[in-house]
């Protein structure tokens, strides 16, 4: 039992490392990883500006914020064992003593990491750029910020279990999944709330997604100073979701790998 | 004609052909129309807020936005040509055969088609959606003048594109890893210069020259002009458009040939991308 959580303690780290050292390790990919929720959130800072309340470019700044982790659950988390199994590597984890779920765990953290320097580049070139008044970091800030990225990463798990058992459809099921949930999860906007533009049925269902719950949270502790006292039910939610997230994502890889395993169909690489 | 209609023919078939292909249509369809809707929702929270909404800036919004997700999505199609192609060794056979130029093409205008459908179903969905979310209709007209006119300008845009594009596969020659990163911001800095979702005098003065001298711009004018008015700027639009766009594809092709020839000379065909 003590050299089965050791092994698995053991996988996640060196996983994560390999994440955090290729990033960290070769600025490029940092370089590269920006560009696409930089320049998103520089043209919708000009949108907002232009729609005449240049107070709300930070919705567009954090929103850049966030997408940069939305990009990395979807590419290099929920689509990671779908390209591991085209390339090889998936023999290699299937064959070695390694749980597949200590890999995911251990690639959620290395994301996290990873991606905070492309998050926090976005996040400082917009505020340089727009100048859009923020309040200071409070601790209901960091709290809502770590519940939103382990939920994240908790449906990052879950849809790798559903890519594993997919072929090319993988890659365009990320591309048809990245602009909606963005949308309905209200990165850039809100789209919950009183602020929000949407009906009432269509909040409900945007409610269902951790990163709609995290992102309004996050707006009203960054840019209306709320505090724990009022976002509390926000907290609760989210830590209730990151929790679902992780255990639904943990038992559906179990079920593929075990299914995938008598069958012999987990290996089968599809293009 | 005979290696460009094979190659429309492989690019279709790599686009369209590895599902039911109204599901690819599909597909490309709903993040466009998210797209579009993102920007318009961003319009309205902000306009509400400051109490100015104009529900004519809907529709520009509407149109520009379309028109972008349908460039920046096969804008890609050439350096995913040549890399891809490089990866799995299609790409030294297409360079031994003497036709790489048409390969690309030919990929670019498959995509283009592929694409197309799915820029006009978000541009009619995301104006339905519009209605029912908002409550407000964007004033387009779809008659067939305004819709042929709408895609003499998208055609005008494959030229532009497949400048770009060429110059994006000629870069894909020469790098074996991330190749994909240039797209993504030549695809951002569209989305800020070409008036996609903003007019160009939102941006800081010197910037309007650099709007200015990109054939997108002119191309989603010409489009509004063509589907919210007025006419008259149409024709004006579209013949800059078409100047800047023949320029930009005459460099693209000058480039990749260029290109091609020192990837030759130099071994970087058989590169492979990691």
């Amino acid at each position: 039992m003590r050299s089965s959580v050791a092994l698995w303690l053991r996988v996640a780290f060196s996983r994560a490392m390999i994440r955090v050292l290729a990033t960290y390790g070769d600025p490029l990919w940092i370089v590269v990883n920006v560009g696409g929720p930089l320049l998103t959130s520089i043209a919708l800072a000009f949108l907002y500006k232009f729609a005449g309340i240049p107070q709300f470019t930070g919705f567009a700044i954090l929103g850049g914020g966030i997408a940069a982790y939305w990009g990395n659950v979807l590419w290099s988390m929920a689509a990671q064992l779908n390209w591991d199994k085209r390339s090889g590597m998936l023999y290699l984890y299937i064959s070695s003593p390694a749980p597949l779920t200590a890999l995911l765990v251990g690639m959620s953290l290395g994301g996290i990491l990873g991606t905070l320097p492309s998050s926090l580049t976005v996040l400082i070139i917009g505020t340089l750029l727009f100048n859009p008044p923020f309040s200071p970091p409070t601790l209901a800030l960091a709290l809502i910020f770590m519940l939103t990225l382990l939920a994240l990463y908790g449906m990052g798990i879950a849809l790798s279990s559903l890519y594993l058992i997919l072929g090319r459809e993988a890659e365009e099921v990320n591309e048809a999944l990245y602009e909606p949930v963005s949308f309905l999860s209200g990165i850039y906007f809100p789209s919950i709330g009183r602020a929000s533009p949407l009906p009432l049925a269509i909040q409900a269902v945007a409610s269902l997604i951790p990163l709609t719950i995290g992102m309004d949270a996050l707006r009203r502790a960054v840019f209306f100073s709320e505090g724990v006292g009022e976002l509390w039910p926000s907290l609760l939610t989210l830590a209730v979701m990151a929790q679902a997230s992780i255990i639904l994502g943990l038992k559906a890889l179990n079920y593929v790998e075990r299914r995938g395993r008598v069958t012999g169909d987990i290996l089968v690489a599809l293009r | 004609m005979k290696k460009l209609i094979a190659s429309i023919s492989l690019g279709l078939e790599r686009e369209l052909g590895w599902t039911f292909p109204p599901l690819v249509v599909l597909l490309g369809t709903i993040p466009a129309t998210a797209s579009v809707l993102i920007v318009v929702m961003i319009y309205w929270v902000g306009s509400s807020a400051a109490g100015a909404v104009d529900p004519s800036w809907i529709a520009f919004l509407v149109v520009g936005a379309s028109l972008y997700t349908h460039f920046s999505s096969y804008i890609w199609a050439p350096i995913s040509a040549v890399s891809e192609g490089k990866a799995s060794y299609t790409y030294p056979l297409v360079f031994i055969a003497h036709s790489s130029l048409t390969y690309v093409t030919g990929r670019v205008i498959a995509s283009f088609i592929e694409s197309s459908f799915s820029a006009i179903l978000a541009l009619g969905l995301s104006t339905v959606a519009i209605k029912a979310l908002l409550g407000v209709e964007p004033t387009l007209s779809f008659t067939p003048l305004s819709i042929a006119l709408f895609a003499l300008g998208m055609l005008v845009g494959l030229l532009a594109a497949l400048g770009l594009g060429l110059m994006l596969a000629a870069y894909a020659i020469f790098v074996t890893r991330l190749e994909w990163g240039l797209p993504v911001y030549i695809s951002g800095i569209l989305m800020i210069f070409s008036e996609a979702i903003f007019p160009t005098s939102a941006l800081p003065p010197p910037l309007h020259a650099i709007a200015e001298s990109l054939p997108f711009t002119h191309i989603i004018r010409a489009a509004r002009a063509a589907l919210i008015g007025p006419p008259a700027l149409y024709s004006a639009e579209i013949a800059t458009a078409s100047l800047l766009s023949a320029t930009w594809f005459l460099a693209g092709v000058l480039v990749y040939a260029y290109s091609e020839g020192l990837g030759r000379r130099r071994g970087y065909i058989d590169l492979r991308v990691t």
